[in-house]
């Protein structure tokens, strides 16, 4: 038998219509959620199985954007300052992704880390499948979503000539959000990460936000403490175990942690 | 089959693991990325269904955020006889146990993994690797009617049909009249002729076509204009040079690199017009190695096979196959004697007696 014991976030959201991804694909027949293959024993089309992709930059956007609320000078997303051209990529009150490593490291990159260096997240994926989807569901970490996809067609006037013609895969539904501790937080980083986390609806998630897309409702945040066991049954099947202890106090020390004038 | 017994940690994957290759060796221990967890019957693992992982750029996956990943199962096997013994196994397989994913992106939820079970199996013989296709890198010799069909498919695309114009976009003087005429009318359906040539180019073309467009891809430039301007009237006067010999012919298109710029379909750009002339002159030969094609009365014939006989065909002998393009000379004395021929032997036939010859199909 082998134990591990690590602490998670488990947040439980949901949302009236949301399109993560990069943008609408071309054709309509590629996906823009990342297909993973067939989740139940029918092996049908309503049974495709998808990655619900962005979710870590979702947050990270989020905790940017409630640092500089807070005039707290953290990290930009990328490493690049300006283009080729030399036109200035960075936005005030952000520094290049992994250069505060070099003087005083700054709570994002403690968080999130850099190429430099690793991040103490990591996120859980998503696993969404179509409620449509009949037969017994073969993966425990799949999530039932309704799943459509909408078309977009438009033609030059009086004629069949499209000038766009694509689908954009969209999702609804309740779904939760895992993110898993590699190593212990301080209070101050904790508290950083509930708040980026609270925020994040604010941005909205995935592609045209400002299109009615994207709103997502967090219902509730719980930190975790999780045992996992793992060991082999006679016939040597893999039997695995979870033991879930909820720390409410714990996480409410931590709110109050950041930012320090508040303490 | 069987040969060692050794232990195996076999877990199903639920997100794709992003490496560039599905085999691989950790902590002295080989990690298999498989469609199913068990060897096929040659001995080796199926090859996992791959996909590919990064950010939409206008609607396709591309560099430098394109990474490729595999979808499947994931096979972990403890090599058998490593110093240490069973406590080190044992350790290694904690630690694999351990493990939640394999490969990169891991913080964004990719490479997750489910371990199934442990088994003990006994490893299998692999047969060795089958022989890939490849184009001849000489012509060999071969009776006339062969080489002149040969020419007619190297020269098939230089001319204007009726579905397209010469894919070097000037038309080569063909001086040859039967090849010209057939290379012509290769797509005509209303040509009532009786070119026994036509019945080859068409087949041998669209056999070669088919392999090769099995993925789409759109090209909007007629050739890569930006590595160097081609000049198509030169090529044309090189080809006219070469058409006389079927050897020269065939050499000069092997080694050629302009045909290599010029795409077959602009539909099929990953297909190049060299690569489709070589492909469907090798097909052809191929069929003639295996007895599949002969030579009846200075012409080319295919051979009809029955469908029961079809499923029973074995492939010949080397030494059969050698026979047919070397004959002996005893043999063809016996043949003529007998006034029985075989097969298309590589020698040219007498004049005077070609038209006693009659076929008969050997095995």
């Amino acid at each position: 038998m082998i134990e591990r014991k690590f602490k998670r976030l488990v947040i439980s959201a949901s949302t009236p219509i949301a399109k993560t991804g990069n943008g609408p694909a071309v054709g309509g027949k590629v996906n823009n959620l990342l297909l993973l293959g067939n989740g139940t024993e029918n092996g049908k089309d309503d049974s495709k199985r998808y990655l619900m992709k962005g979710i870590r930059g979702w947050i990270n956007h989020a905790m940017i954007a409630v640092a500089k609320e807070q005039g707290v000078e953290v990290c930009h997303t990328s490493s690049k300052t300006e283009t080729q051209s030399g036109v200035n990529l960075l936005p005030t009150g952000l520094h290049a992704r992994g250069k505060c490593l070099e003087t005083e490291e700054c709570i994002q990159h403690k968080l999130m880390g850099s190429i430099s260096k690793p991040s103490k997240l990591k996120f859980e994926p998503v696993i969404i499948i179509s409620t449509a989807s009949k037969g017994k569901i073969e993966d425990n970490n799949t999530q039932k979503m309704h799943i459509a996809t909408e078309r977009r067609n438009s033609l030059v006037h009086k004629t069949k000539i499209a000038i766009q013609d694509f689908g954009e895969r969209y999702f609804s539904g309740k779904f939760t959000i895992k993110i898993e501790f590699l190593e212990e937080l301080t209070k101050e980083e904790l508290a950083f990460l509930l708040k980026g986390i609270l925020y994040a609806p604010e941005i909205g998630l995935g592609a045209a936000v400002n299109n009615g897309s994207g709103k997502v409702n967090i219902h509730s945040v719980a930190l975790q403490e999780v045992t996992r066991s793992r060991g082999f049954n006679k016939q040597g099947k893999v039997v695995e175990e979870e033991k879930i202890r909820n720390l409410w106090k714990e996480m409410e020390e931590g709110m109050k942690a950041w930012p320090k004038a508040n303490t | 089959m069987a040969e060692s017994k050794h232990l195996r940690l076999i877990g199903k994957i639920i997100t794709p693991i992003v490496t560039n290759k599905p085999f691989f060796y950790m902590r002295g221990c080989k990690v298999a990325i498989t469609k199913h967890p068990e060897e096929n019957e040659r001995g080796y693992f199926p090859y996992p269904r791959r996909t590919h992982y990064g950010k939409l750029i206008k609607g396709d996956r591309r560099a430098p955020t394109l990474r490729k990943c595999y979808k499947g199962f994931v096979v972990v096997m403890f090599i058998p006889d490593y110093p240490g013994g069973q406590e080190q196994t044992e350790k290694k397989l904690k630690w694999f146990l351990n493990l939640e994913g394999l490969g990169a992106h891991q913080n964004e939820g990719m490479g997750k993994i489910h371990w199934l079970e442990r088994k003990e199996c006994m490893r299998k013989k692999k047969l060795p690797k089958k022989r890939k296709f490849h184009y001849l890198k000489g012509l060999g010799s071969y009776s006339e009617p062969i080489l002149i069909a040969i020419k007619a498919l190297l020269l098939h695309d230089f001319v204007k049909t009726e579905k397209h114009i010469s894919k070097i976009y000037q038309e080569v003087d063909i001086k040859n009249e039967l090849i010209k005429e057939a290379c012509k009318n290769h797509h005509n359906k209303e040509y009532k002729g009786n070119n026994w040539l036509i019945p080859i180019i068409r087949k041998y073309d669209g056999l070669a076509a088919f392999i090769t467009r099995k993925i789409p891809r759109k090209m909007t430039a007629r050739y890569d204009y930006f590595n160097g301007e081609l000049d198509f009237k030169e090529l044309v006067k090189e080809i006219e040079l070469n058409q006389y010999s079927t050897h020269e012919l065939y050499n000069y298109i092997y080694n050629s690199k302009t045909l290599q710029r010029i795409p077959e379909a602009m539909n099929y750009s990953n297909n190049n017009l060299r690569k489709h002339l070589l492909l469907a002159v090798n097909l052809f030969i191929n069929d003639f190695k295996k007895g599949l094609i002969l030579v009846k009365d200075n012409e080319i014939r295919k051979v009809s096979i029955p469908a029961k006989e079809e499923e029973s065909k074995k492939f010949l002998s080397k030494s059969k196959v050698l026979k047919r393009i070397y004959p002996s000379k005893k043999a063809d004395s016996r043949i003529r004697n007998s006034d029985q021929v075989t097969d298309c032997s590589g020698g040219k036939p007498p004049e005077k007696k070609q038209k006693e010859w009659s076929l008969k199909r050997d095995n």
